[in-house]
């Protein structure tokens, strides 16, 4: 059972889940690790928040199960719905923790290694400077380059989850890095 | 136990239900039907509003207002542009938050609610309802009628020279009888008619009347408006033979 639910499409698991709470298990333990990560990426709030978070998260897809529109991606709605209720958290609390975990250092090889950018890191100090950059980045900066460079996720799949326009998502990654390097320079010097 | 293990557990114990078809179903309706009627108001509010100024006797107004800015711009022209502008952002917002209209850039999704108004402000004053709806709007709802420019007030002063109301029925060339705003019943005589601004009044014309009283219930027009256009009445054709 467990192996026929685990090659159903996520899609096919939100009908199951409808019929069934436990197949929702399932969906969940798919999104669990990835969304996580996602939601300290970006708000770099603690281990113990970030859990939190995402049990409201998880708690809200469920009672949204039936509203779940078939138009989209399932990845892309539960990744909104993460983002959303991790912008609220931010906004509760009224502040951006300012440091980002460093045993998540990954997210700087990936960004600094993506091949839309081109950054090198040689160096303890450059990766400092590089966790210090994408600190001081917008959070609309953030989402679009972790979204884009982490999670590897489609422009129409970022508009759907930030609800911008694909256009916007372009300019938002191009100013994003854009931003990025200018701070890499200015953290150089 | 893991988060989804913790999640699963935490919505067995404390009964946690999922929304139905139907609530969704019904948010979704009721979310179109609120889209539509802010555009329909919108459009109306509007249609109403480019009427009411585009009738608007500026030189009468900046007569008998002390502050014509102060005057219009607590008037009902004015607030209902404010109203359409309102709905304007608040169906962009609507449709932002619960369509996928966010796939499309702004001046798509704008130029799209201008359009469906503007659909229906040229409804409104093709058919004549926006005119409709004003005069309903007038008559029964004081607020509205207090800020209207035409209010009763404003037109009714025939001491000052200033009449307005229902053709009822027409006598001859030159005279006709007329129930102003108040419900009064006024016979009315035309002097100075020119030729070559001929033109027809009918029975149940609204019309506005410039002159002076010459005895009770009686008044002498210089000039006679209708539809704000500056018009001397020479003829009046009766539709009753």
């Amino acid at each position: 059972m467990n192996k026929e639910l685990k090659r159903k499409s996520d899609e096919e698991l939100v009908q199951l889940s409808i019929e069934n709470d436990e197949n929702y298990l399932e969906l969940m333990k798919r999104y669990e690790v990835r969304l996580l990560r996602y939601i300290r990426r970006i708000s770099n709030v603690s281990k113990e928040d970030a859990e939190d978070i995402l049990q409201e998260v998880f708690i809200s897809v469920y009672r949204n199960l039936r509203g779940f529109d078939q138009s989209l991606k399932f990845s892309s709605w539960i990744y909104r719905i993460t983002h959303n209720q991790t912008i609220s958290h931010i906004r509760k609390i009224k502040r951006i923790p300012k440091t980002i975990d460093l045993e998540d250092g990954n997210i700087f090889d990936l960004i600094a290694s993506s091949s839309e950018m081109d950054i090198e890191i040689h160096n303890k100090i450059e990766r400092e400077n590089i966790v210090k950059a994408i600190n001081e980045l917008d959070i609309k900066y953030k989402s679009v380059l972790i979204l884009r460079l982490i999670e590897e996720k489609e422009y129409t799949e970022i508009s759907d989850i930030l609800k911008i326009p694909i256009s916007t998502v372009g300019t938002n990654i191009n100013r994003a890095k854009k931003i990025l390097i200018e701070n890499l320079n200015k953290n150089g010097n | 136990m893991g988060i989804s293990e913790n999640v699963l557990k935490n919505i067995k114990e404390n009964e946690i239900e999922k929304k139905s078809d139907f609530q969704f179903k019904l948010e979704k309706t009721l979310n179109y039907l609120l889209i539509i009627a802010g555009v329909v108001i919108s459009g109306l509010s509007l249609a109403i509003a480019i009427e009411s100024l585009l009738s608007l006797d500026l030189d009468v107004v900046s007569r008998s207002s002390s502050n014509l800015f102060e005057y219009l711009i607590t008037s009902i022209p004015i607030l209902l542009i404010f109203v359409s502008i309102a709905l304007f952002f608040g169906i962009y917002l609507d449709i932002t938050r619960t369509t996928k209209s966010y796939r499309h850039t702004k001046t798509i999704v704008l130029t799209s609610i201008f359009g469906g108004i503007t659909v229906f402000v040229l409804f409104f004053i093709v058919t004549g309802l926006g005119k409709v709806t004003d005069r309903i709007f007038r008559e029964n709802l004081p607020l509205y009628s207090i800020f209207s420019p035409y209010n009763n007030d404003f037109w009714v002063q025939p001491q000052n020279g200033l009449l307005a109301g229902n053709v009822v029925r027409i006598i001859d060339e030159d005279e006709f009888l007329l129930l102003d705003e108040r419900g009064s019943l006024w016979n009315v005589q035309l002097i100075q008619p020119v030729e070559s601004n001929v033109a027809f009044l009918r029975i149940n014309d609204n019309v506005r009347l410039f002159g002076e009283v010459i005895e009770q219930l009686r008044f002498i027009a210089s000039e006679v408006r209708v539809d704000s256009q500056r018009i001397i009445i020479r003829r009046f054709v009766n539709i009753y033979p």
